[in-house]
């Protein structure tokens, strides 16, 4: 796999081989040295979806495509829900989450971590950094209310949990933690993935850390 | 507040089946859906089509996203996102287009659209997601252009820059399609929820004046006269793309419901 550890749905992809026990080799693809852009990468992936999966001669890119495959290959059954009631929370949540929780986490991401790594004297935005954040904030709320009754956001684990766990992991590792606050639902949701396991692994260990992004680290899936 | 979904045979106490789901029961022999949405959105669009591929009956009801019925109270608390369309069975709320298409593929008869194999379905997902992705924003554009614009405001100039800027950024995926379809004679090979997205937009396009994007390719011309007349998934007698908005249906903000007669 081709992908950046500062990057979102690279992130969905790792945590999701970790929690079928797929192994993945990474690749870095450096989106802060414009890596995507290179004819190299557009010859895999011709719309620059990132990240990129090669396994024998099969090439795919992009999460929408990458999470189903890495679900079928690993271990276990699949994370899609079979009946429809719970099949349609699952995909409402995730398109939920990339439209208004992605682009406001890309904010915090540039702001606080990507910019910087490019252009070392780069100043945060303030203001774009308090506005994505009201958005956040906004989301969260509706969000805490629909965990309020069950452990996952579709009753039992599924893909939307994949969705959303990279994104309140960048929300923490960027220093927002704070957003949990007063949401205690969205908290113990939070607490469930973070102890879940596969074998003796913690699944959501997989994710990087702040200092991982800047080292431009990402970790293999063993 | 106002009832959005008092429409069709669930607002009427008379209708056949109208106590349906009241038990908590939901049966695919025994449904009638209701579909929120608009004529000239693709997304809505797109819930229409699944909904005759899997022989789902759907009342349909305008959503006026003209008038900004959709950042309306009483549109936010079925849809808190203000998420289009939205989607009712008996107690069963939901919205978007992701949601929505997969809870009717699931109610559905007959077998699933969605393929088993890892690959078919990467590759149906990679599909979809270039037509979401690539091609949705610009044909949204020139409808807003080309059509919604001067429902809103009759004297409406068209931005000429930004529809000529649509349609050169149409080009790479288009063409991609073209390429993809040179060998299959849907997206991935068999129907999938790819040729749904895809018969969506192009539809839009076509309505919008700009069909020559469409007939210049030659392999996606002749998977859209495929599509055209593609009968129901599930077997009924019925084409999805007979039931989908023309020009003057947007314009009169009108939206086709689905009967199935034939089980």
């Amino acid at each position: 796999m081709r992908g950046f550890p500062g990057h979102i749905d690279t992130c969905k992809c790792l945590y999701l081989s970790a929690e079928k026990g797929v192994q993945i080799d990474f690749n870095m693809l450096d989106l802060t040295g414009n890596e995507q852009n290179a004819d190299a990468y557009m010859s895999l992936s011709p719309f620059r979806k990132i990240p990129c999966l090669g396994e024998g001669d099969t090439v795919i890119s992009g999460a929408a495509a990458i999470l189903p495959y890495i679900d079928i290959k690993g271990a276990g059954q699949t994370l899609t829900p079979r009946k429809a009631a719970r099949l349609g929370e699952q995909n409402y949540w995730i398109e939920v989450g990339q439209r208004e929780v992605l682009p406001h986490i890309n904010v915090l991401l540039d702001e606080h971590v990507l910019r910087q790594m490019q252009e070392p004297d780069y100043a945060p935005d303030q203001g774009k950094i308090d506005s994505a954040l009201r958005a956040i904030d906004q989301v969260f709320d509706v969000t805490d209310k629909q965990l309020q009754d069950r452990d996952y956001f579709a009753i039992d684990y599924t893909f939307a949990d994949v969705h959303w766990a990279p994104y309140i992991h960048f929300c923490e590792i960027t220093g927002h933690d704070d957003l949990l606050n007063n949401r205690p639902n969205l908290k113990a949701w939070l607490e469930r993935i973070k102890s879940r396991k596969n074998g003796t692994q913690i699944t959501y260990n997989v994710l990087p850390s702040l200092q991982q992004i800047k080292s431009k680290d990402l970790k293999h899936v063993a | 507040m106002t009832d959005l979904f008092a429409f069709g045979r669930a607002a009427d106490s008379n209708a056949e089946g109208a106590d349906y789901g009241l038990g908590g029961d939901m049966k695919k022999t025994q449904y009638v859906l209701q579909l929120l949405g608009f004529p000239g959105q693709a997304d809505t669009l797109k819930c229409l089509i699944i909904a005759v591929e899997m022989g789902m009956e759907t009342d349909s009801g305008v959503l006026d996203i003209i008038e900004g019925q959709d950042e309306s109270s009483d549109y936010l608390e079925v849809s808190p996102f203000g998420m289009v369309p939205a989607l009712k069975e008996a107690e069963y709320y939901v919205s978007g287009e992701s949601g929505i298409m997969s809870y009717i593929e699931a109610r559905g008869l007959g077998k699933r659209l969605a393929p088993k194999n890892a690959a078919l379905l990467a590759e149906q997902n990679y599909w979809s997601d270039i037509a979401c992705s690539e091609v949705g924003p610009h044909v949204n554009l020139l409808v807003q252009e080309r059509i919604l614009a001067q429902m809103d405001d009759s004297v409406y100039m068209v931005k000429s820059d930004e529809i000529n800027a649509a349609r050169k950024a149409l080009a790479a995926p288009l063409d991609a399609l073209n390429d993809q379809l040179m060998k299959n004679t849907f997206i991935i090979g068999n129907y999938s929820f790819a040729d749904i997205h895809w018969t969506a937009y192009l539809h839009l396009l076509n309505e919008a004046g700009e069909g020559d994007l469409i007939s210049e390719r030659e392999n996606v011309k002749a998977w859209f006269d495929r599509v055209s007349t593609h009968k129901s998934f599930s077997g009924q007698n019925i084409v999805a793309y007979d039931l989908l908005p023309k020009l003057a249906d947007i314009k009169n903000k009108q939206l086709n419901s689905i009967i199935i007669d034939d089980f």
